[in-house]
C-alpha cells in the first residue's frame, strides 16, 4: 500500500493507465498558486519516472477553455497531458470557470487524460461558478507542497522535463516618426528609406517572422489627410509584406500627428491635478481636444480598424492580444493631447488616473507594453513622478520615440523592471540617423532582446545599427534586457478586486446608488440595485475604475491609497535615498526590525522642520514611503481599502500600515499603528492591547506601534514590550 | 494475483463522469438507460406533451442528475410514436457564453432539417427552397452573387458547418447575426417557424439540451428578461435550463409562458422518503432499485459481478441520488480495487472513495456554509434559496427531493464532512 503522501500519485498513475486513449478528466489542487509552475514540473517528472506517459503542456491561458486544451493535447492519444491554469485575480478566476463550465461538452473529444493543476482558490471558484465541469472531474487531489514534491523528485530519481518545446520568441518591430509628407515638399530620400525597410522586413520575414508592430507616433508630418494617405498606404505596404495581421499593429499620435489649426485655441495645458482628473475623467471635457485627432483617427480607423489607436484613456486605453499561448497588454497612450508647437516640454499631460486604471489592467497580462511617443520627461512636473511609478510598477516594456535618437535602458521600479526602450526616426531626412528595433521577449524566461537597424549607404541600406549596443557584438549587436517579475502586481490586483464589493460597500448609499446608475443597473429596489451593482463591479473590467473614481471623489482632501508621494518632502525623499539603501527580504525573520531601523534612521536624518509631523496622518504617510523602499513587499496605508478588516465581534479594523498582501504567510505580514508618545504615555496598555486585536484581524506575526514626540531631537530608539495577549510588539520612538 | 487491466478500463469507463451511456447520439436511443429513474417526473412531462401540441416546457437539475439521458430517451420514445421529436445539443452546436437566439433557432431548425432529410418526415418544396435560400445567404458573405449548395448534399450539413464556424469564431458569430439582420424575412426564425408549421401533422417536439449550461447572469437575460426562447414558435418544446433560474424571484413570471414552470425541477434519485409527521427520512427501496439498475445496466456486458452488492448500495447512499456522483463514486472506487490489486470492489474501495470525496468538499468549505448544513441535516430544509442555498444545490453539498413536498439532505461526504467539522469545533458559533 502506498503511503498517504504518495497515495494521489499512484492513485493518478492507475487512473492514466486505465483511461488509455478515452477521455477523463482529473484535477490536481495546489495550495502554492505562486510555484504552480514548479508544482506542474515536478508532478510530470514524477509521472514519467512511474512509467506514465506524460507530456507537460505547460501554462495554460485563463481565457482557454476545455476546447483550446484539446487542441493543445492532439499531439498522441492516450498521453496524460498535464497543464496548469492559474489566474491571478478573481476576475480571471471567475472568467476561467464560466469558460470552464460553457465548452465542457469539449472534454468528451479529449483523446486521454487530461490532467488540470489548480490553485485551491480556483478550485472553489469552479465549484462556485461551474458546478457542471465540477461534477465532470472524475477525480481530485490535493497535492503536498512544492517543496515535498521537489524532494519527491530528488528521491526518486525523477529528472525534471524539458520545459515545453522551446518556443519561438514573440518578435515585434517598433517604428517611429516616419513624419510622411507629400510629393510638394518631401524629402528625396523618403521613399528610398521606407522602400529599404519594407524590403529588409520581407526579406527576413522567413527567418524571422514578426507578431507584432508598435509604431510610437509621428507617422505623419502636418497632419493632413493627403500625408495620411501615405501613412495609410506605407501600413498597407508593412501588413503584406510581414504578414502580420491588423489587430497586432498598435500605434499611438505624435506631436505632429496634431492638427494644429484644431488646437489653435485650446488649452495648451492643465494647471493642477484636480483639473487632470476632470480632463482625462470626462469623456466629454476631452472632446474639443479630440478635434485635433480626426485626421489621424480617420486614418488609423481606415488601416488598422475601428480601434482606438491612442484616443482611449484609462481601462480602455489597453488592448489585449495573445500570442502563441502568452496574453500581451499594450496600452496606447496619447502623450499630444496637448501638444501643439514646438514647445510642448512640461505642458504634456497623460492623467495620473488614466495611467493608474490602464497599469492595472495591464498588470493582469503576462507581459505588458506600454506606447507613448513622448520620453516622460516632457510631460507636466506635477504628474512626472506618479506617471513613471505606475509605469514602473505595472508595466514590462516602455517604447516610445520623438528624440530621434536611439535609446534603450532598464530602469528599476518597485516591482522589478522596466525596459524602456526608444526608437529612432524611421525617416526624418537625412539629417538624422533613420533606425528602428526588431524586438524578441521570451515570456518564460522574461527576457527581451532588443536589436537596432539602422539606414546606411549601399546597396543594401538597412543594417544591424552597431552603434546602439557596441559591447553587444556577439549576439549581433542586440541586447537582452531581464524584464521585471510580474506576481506582485497580480497579488496586488488579486487584492484590489476582493476588496472592490468591500469598498463599495462602504461607500454611502447615494453613491452607490450614483454608480449604479453609472454601469446602467437598475432595478425595482434599492437593494436590489445596490447588489447588481456590487456584482457588476466585481465582475466587470470596468469596475475597479468606476469605483476608483467614485472613492476618489469621496475622500478630499486626496490622498493616495499606496503611498503618500504628495505629502512627503524633498528633504524626507532625499533621506529616504540616502538612508533606506538596503531592500529587506520577508523572509528573513528580522526583517520587520531591520525596516523600523531603517523608519528611524531616515527620520532623524532629516531636519526638524522638514518632518513630516503636521498630522499623524502625514506621518503614516510619509512612513509607509520608507517601508515601501526597504521591503520588498506592499505597503499599504491609512486609507487604503486593503487595512480594513473586520474582527471576530464585526468590528471593523483600520490599522495605519499594514505590511503584505492578504495571501502572505502570517510570517511575512506586519502591522503598524503610529501614535503619540504622549498618547502612549497615558495608556500604554489601550495602544499595546489595540495591536493584539489588529495582529489577529490581519493575520500578522509582526506587530510595532511607532512615537512621534520624543524629547530627544537627535535619536530614535527600539523596544521590545509585551502586548496583554503576551505577544512581542516593538515599539519604535521618533523625534 | 493478476489485475485484469483491460477489465478495469473497461469498467472504470463507463463510470466516468464524462462517459454518455448513449449508442447513438443522432437519433438519440439510450444504451442503458432504465427507464423509470425519473418516472413521476417524466409522467408529467410526457403527460403535458401528450395533451397539448404546442406545450412549452422546462426542466431543470441539479448537475448529473440525469436531465439529458431522460431527455434523449423521451425524444426517443416520442419518435416512436411517431411524432417529429428531435433533440438538439445546443453545446454541440452555439458557443454557450455567447448564445443568441439565432443561433438557437438555426440549431433547431438544423436539426429539424436533419430529421427530414433522414426520412423522418417530409416537408414541402418551398419550406427546403426557403432553408436552401437561407443557406446561400449565410455561405455568401458579403459577396453579390452567393454560390449555390450542391443539391446533392444534405442542407442541415450546410447548415451545421455554418453553425461550428460561429461556434469558434467570435467574427463568424457577428458575421453570421449581421448576415441574418440584412433580410427580416428569411432569418432562422421565420424557417424555424415555417418547418414546424409544416411538420404540424406529426404533433412536432423540439428538446432544447443545454441552455441549463448558461451562465446564470446570461440565462437570467435570456429567460426573465428578453426573448424567452421557443415560446412563440409553433410545436411543443422542451427547454433545459439552470437550477440557479429557478430560484430567481422573479421566476414565477415565466408561468405565463411556459407551462410546467412550476414543476420544472428534475429531483435527484429519491433515496428517501420524507415522513412529515416525525419528520424524519426512511430509505426508500425503489430509489436504491432504480439506481442499482442504472449500475448494472454499465456493468453487465463488461462483468456484472465486478462490484460486491452491498458495495453498489453503499456508493448509492453516497451519491445521494446524483446519478454522475455515483459513477463517480463507483470509477474511485475501481481504481482504489485496481491499486490494491484486488479482483473485486469491496467495502473498503467504496469507502476510501467518499472519504476522497470529502476531503474535496472540505477543501471548498466556507464557515458559512456549516450552520446551512446543519439546518438541512437537522431539519430536512433549506430555508429562503439564497445565494448559498444555490450555491450548495447546485454544488451538490445538498441533495434535493420531491416526494409531494420538497426537502433535502446532505450526501454522505458532506455528512461526514459536518460532522467531522462539528467534532473539532464543539462550540461553533
Amino acid at each position: 500500500m502506498p503511503t498517504d503522501s504518495a497515495r494521489w500519485l499512484t492513485e493518478l498513475c492507475a487512473r492514466v493507465a486505465l483511461a488509455g486513449d478515452t477521455a477523463s478528466l482529473l484535477v490536481l489542487v495546489t495550495s502554492e498558486p505562486a510555484r504552480i509552475n514548479e508544482v506542474r514540473k515536478a508532478v510530470v517528472a514524477l509521472l514519467q519516472h512511474e512509467g506514465c506517459a506524460t507530456e507537460d503542456l505547460g501554462a495554460l491561458d485563463t481565457r482557454d477553455g476545455p476546447t483550446a486544451w484539446n487542441e493543445r493535447a492532439r499531439s498522441g492519444a492516450g498521453v496524460a497531458h498535464v497543464f496548469s491554469i492559474a489566474p491571478s485575480n478573481k476576475l480571471g478566476r471567475a472568467a476561467f470557470a464560466e469558460i470552464a463550465n460553457a465548452q465542457r461538452e469539449s472534454l468528451r473529444e479529449a483523446t486521454g487524460p487530461l490532467v488540470l493543476l489548480l490553485a485551491t482558490e480556483t478550485e472553489v471558484e469552479l465549484r462556485r461558478r461551474a458546478p457542471d465541469f465540477v461534477t465532470w472531474i472524475a477525480q481530485s487531489w490535493s497535492l503536498p507542497s512544492a517543496e515535498a514534491l521537489v524532494r519527491m523528485t530528488q528521491e526518486r530519481g525523477a529528472v525534471a522535463p524539458v520545459p515545453t518545446a522551446t518556443a519561438a520568441p514573440i518578435r515585434f518591430l517598433h517604428l517611429s516618426d516616419l513624419h510622411l509628407r507629400t510629393a510638394a515638399n518631401k524629402r528625396v530620400d523618403q521613399e528610398r528609406v521606407l522602400r529599404g525597410l519594407v524590403e529588409m522586413l520581407s526579406r527576413t520575414r522567413a527567418a524571422a517572422p514578426l507578431d507584432l508592430i508598435f509604431v510610437t507616433g509621428d507617422l505623419a508630418f502636418s497632419a493632413n489627410s493627403e500625408e495620411y494617405a501615405l501613412v495609410t498606404s506605407f501600413i498597407a505596404r508593412l501588413l503584406e509584406v510581414t504578414g502580420v495581421p491588423r489587430e497586432r499593429v498598435f500605434v499611438v499620435p505624435g506631436n505632429h500627428d496634431v492638427d494644429r489649426a484644431a488646437g489653435r485655441w485650446l488649452l495648451r495645458t492643465l494647471d493642477s491635478d484636480e483639473a487632470s482628473t476632470e480632463f482625462f475623467g470626462i469623456a466629454a471635457n476631452r472632446r474639443w481636444h479630440a478635434q485635433k485627432f480626426e485626421a489621424w483617427s480617420a486614418a488609423m480607423r481606415a488601416a488598422l480598424g475601428d480601434r482606438s489607436h491612442g484616443l482611449a484613456v484609462g481601462a480602455e486605453a489597453v488592448e489585449n492580444v495573445e500570442v502563441r499561448g502568452t496574453r500581451i497588454a499594450v496600452a496606447l497612450f496619447n502623450t499630444a493631447w496637448f501638444a501643439c508647437a514646438g514647445d510642448d516640454e512640461g505642458k504634456l499631460w497623460l492623467g495620473e488616473a488614466n495611467v493608474e486604471s490602464a497599469a492595472a489592467v495591464a498588470a493582469r497580462a503576462e507581459l505588458s507594453i506600454a506606447l507613448m511617443h513622448h520620453p516622460i520627461d516632457c510631460l507636466a512636473e506635477a504628474e512626472r513622478d506618479a506617471v513613471s511609478a505606475h509605469l514602473e510598477r505595472s508595466f514590462d516594456v516602455l517604447l516610445r520615440g520623438h528624440l530621434h535618437k536611439t535609446r534603450a535602458q532598464v530602469v528599476i521600479g518597485g516591482r522589478g523592471a522596466l525596459a524602456e526602450i526608444a526608437a529612432p526616426a524611421a525617416y526624418q531626412g537625412s539629417r538624422w540617423a533613420n533606425g528602428c528595433f526588431v524586438g524578441e521577449v521570451r515570456p518564460d524566461a522574461r527576457t527581451l532582446r532588443m536589436q537596432p537597424f539602422t539606414f546606411g549607404l549601399g546597396a543594401d541600406p538597412w543594417t544591424v545599427d552597431n552603434r546602439v549596443f557596441p559591447s553587444d557584438e556577439r549576439d549581433g549587436h542586440a541586447h537582452t534586457f531581464r524584464l521585471g517579475e510580474r506576481a506582485p502586481t497580480s497579488e496586488r490586483e488579486a487584492v484590489a478586486q476582493a476588496n472592490a464589493a468591500d469598498l463599495f460597500w462602504r461607500l454611502p448609499s447615494t453613491r452607490r446608488l450614483a454608480i449604479a446608475a453609472r454601469l446602467g443597473v437598475e432595478s425595482a429596489s434599492t437593494r436590489e440595485t445596490e447588489e447588481r451593482a456590487a456584482e457588476r463591479l466585481v465582475r466587470s473590467p470596468e469596475g475597479a475604475e468606476v469605483l476608483r473614481e467614485f472613492s476618489v471623489r469621496a475622500s478630499a482632501p486626496r490622498v493616495s491609497t499606496e503611498v503618500g508621494e504628495q505629502l512627503v518632502s524633498s528633504a524626507f525623499r532625499a533621506a529616504i535615498r540616502d538612508c533606506a539603501t538596503e531592500r529587506f527580504s520577508r523572509a528573513d525573520p528580522a526583517f520587520f526590525v531591520k525596516a523600523l531601523t531603517a523608519v528611524g534612521r531616515v527620520w532623524t536624518a532629516v531636519p526638524r522642520e522638514s518632518r513630516p509631523t503636521a498630522s499623524l496622518s502625514e506621518a503614516v504617510l510619509a512612513i509607509a514611503e520608507v517601508l515601501a523602499a526597504c521591503i520588498d513587499g506592499p505597503v499599504s496605508a491609512e486609507r487604503s481599502p486593503w487595512n480594513v478588516a473586520l474582527d471576530p465581534r464585526t468590528r471593523r479594523l483600520r490599522v495605519d500600515l499594514l505590511i503584505g498582501d492578504r495571501r502572505d504567510p502570517p510570517h511575512e505580514r506586519a502591522v503598524l499603528e503610529v501614535d503619540s508618545l504622549l498618547e502612549y504615555e497615558r495608556d500604554e496598555s489601550r495602544l499595546l492591547g489595540r495591536l493584539d486585536s489588529y495582529r489577529g484581524a490581519f493575520d500578522a506575526r509582526h506587530a510595532g506601534l511607532i512615537l512621534l514626540g520624543s524629547r530627544d531631537q537627535s535619536t530614535h530608539s527600539i523596544d521590545a514590550e509585551l502586548t496583554p495577549a503576551q505577544h512581542i510588539a516593538f515599539v519604535l520612538t521618533l523625534p | 494475483m493478476a489485475v485484469d487491466l483491460k477489465r478495469f478500463q473497461a469498467l472504470t469507463r463507463v463510470f466516468d463522469p464524462i462517459y454518455r451511456p448513449r449508442a447513438d447520439a443522432a437519433h438519440g436511443s439510450v444504451e442503458g438507460y432504465v427507464a423509470d429513474t425519473h418516472s413521476g417526473y417524466r409522467a408529467q412531462l410526457e403527460g403535458a406533451l401528450a395533451l397539448n401540441d404546442h406545450a412549452k416546457l422546462l426542466a431543470a437539475g441539479q448537475p448529473g442528475c440525469g436531465k439529458t439521458t431522460m431527455l434523449q430517451s423521451v425524444a426517443q420514445s416520442l419518435v416512436e410514436e411517431g411524432r417529429a421529436a428531435v433533440f438538439v445539443d445546443l453545446e454541440v452546436h452555439a458557443a454557450l457564453q455567447d448564445l443568441g437566439l439565432h443561433e438557437l433557432h438555426l440549431a433547431t431548425a438544423t436539426e429539424l432539417l436533419a430529421f427530414i432529410e433522414g426520412g423522418g418526415a417530409t416537408v414541402s418544396s418551398h419550406a427546403l427552397k426557403q432553408a436552401a435560400d437561407l443557406l446561400q445567404r449565410l455561405l455568401g458573405g458579403d459577396r453579390d452573387v452567393a454560390p449555390a449548395w450542391p443539391e446533392s448534399t444534405p442542407l442541415s450539413e450546410g447548415f451545421r458547418g455554418t453553425l461550428r464556424g460561429a461556434h469558434d469564431d467570435p467574427e463568424l458569430r457577428r458575421v453570421l447575426r449581421t448576415l441574418v439582420a440584412t433580410d427580416p424575412t428569411s432569418t432562422p426564425a421565420t424557417l424555424l417557424m415555417r418547418l414546424l408549421d409544416e411538420l404540424a401533422p406529426r404533433r412536432p417536439v423540439v428538446i432544447l439540451d443545454g441552455l441549463d449550461k448558461l451562465p446564470p447572469d446570461q440565462a437570467r437575460d435570456f429567460f426573465l428578461r428578453d426573448s424567452k426562447p421557443m415560446v412563440d414558435m409553433p410545436g411543443a418544446a422542451v427547454l433545459t435550463i439552470p437550477l440557479s433560474l429557478v430560484y430567481e424571484s422573479s421566476f414565477n413570471v415565466l408561468s405565463e409562458r411556459y407551462n410546467n414552470a412550476d414543476s420544472a425541477v428534475l429531483p435527484a434519485v429519491r433515496l428517501y422518503e420524507f415522513d412529515g409527521d416525525a419528520r424524519r427520512r426512511v430509505r426508500f427501496e425503489a430509489g436504491f432499485d432504480v439506481l442499482r439498475r442504472i449500475v448494472a445496466a454499465r456493468t453487465a456486458p463488461i462483468d456484472a459481478n465486478a462490484i460486491l452488492p452491498e458495495t453498489v448500495d453503499r456508493a448509492i447512499e453516497g451519491s445521494g441520488g446524483n446519478i454522475r456522483e455515483l459513477a463517480r463514486l463507483l470509477q474511485a472506487s475501481l481504481v482504489k480495487a485496481y491499486v490494491r490489486r484486488g479482483e473485486f470492489v469491496e467495502l473498503q474501495d467504496v469507502e476510501a472513495a467518499i472519504a476522497d470525496q470529502r476531503e474535496s468538499f472540505r477543501r471548498t468549505l466556507q464557515p458559512r456554509f456549516v450552520p446551512v448544513l446543519q439546518r438541512v441535516r437537522d431539519a430536512f430544509q433549506l430555508e429562503n434559496v439564497d445565494d448559498i442555498g444555490k450555491l450548495l444545490l447546485y454544488g451538490l453539498w445538498v441533495m434535493e427531493y420531491r416526494n409531494g413536498i420538497t426537502w433535502y439532505a446532505l450526501p454522505v461526504p458532506v455528512e461526514q464532512l459536518l460532522k467531522q467539522i462539528e467534532r473539532t469545533r464543539p462550540h461553533a458559533d
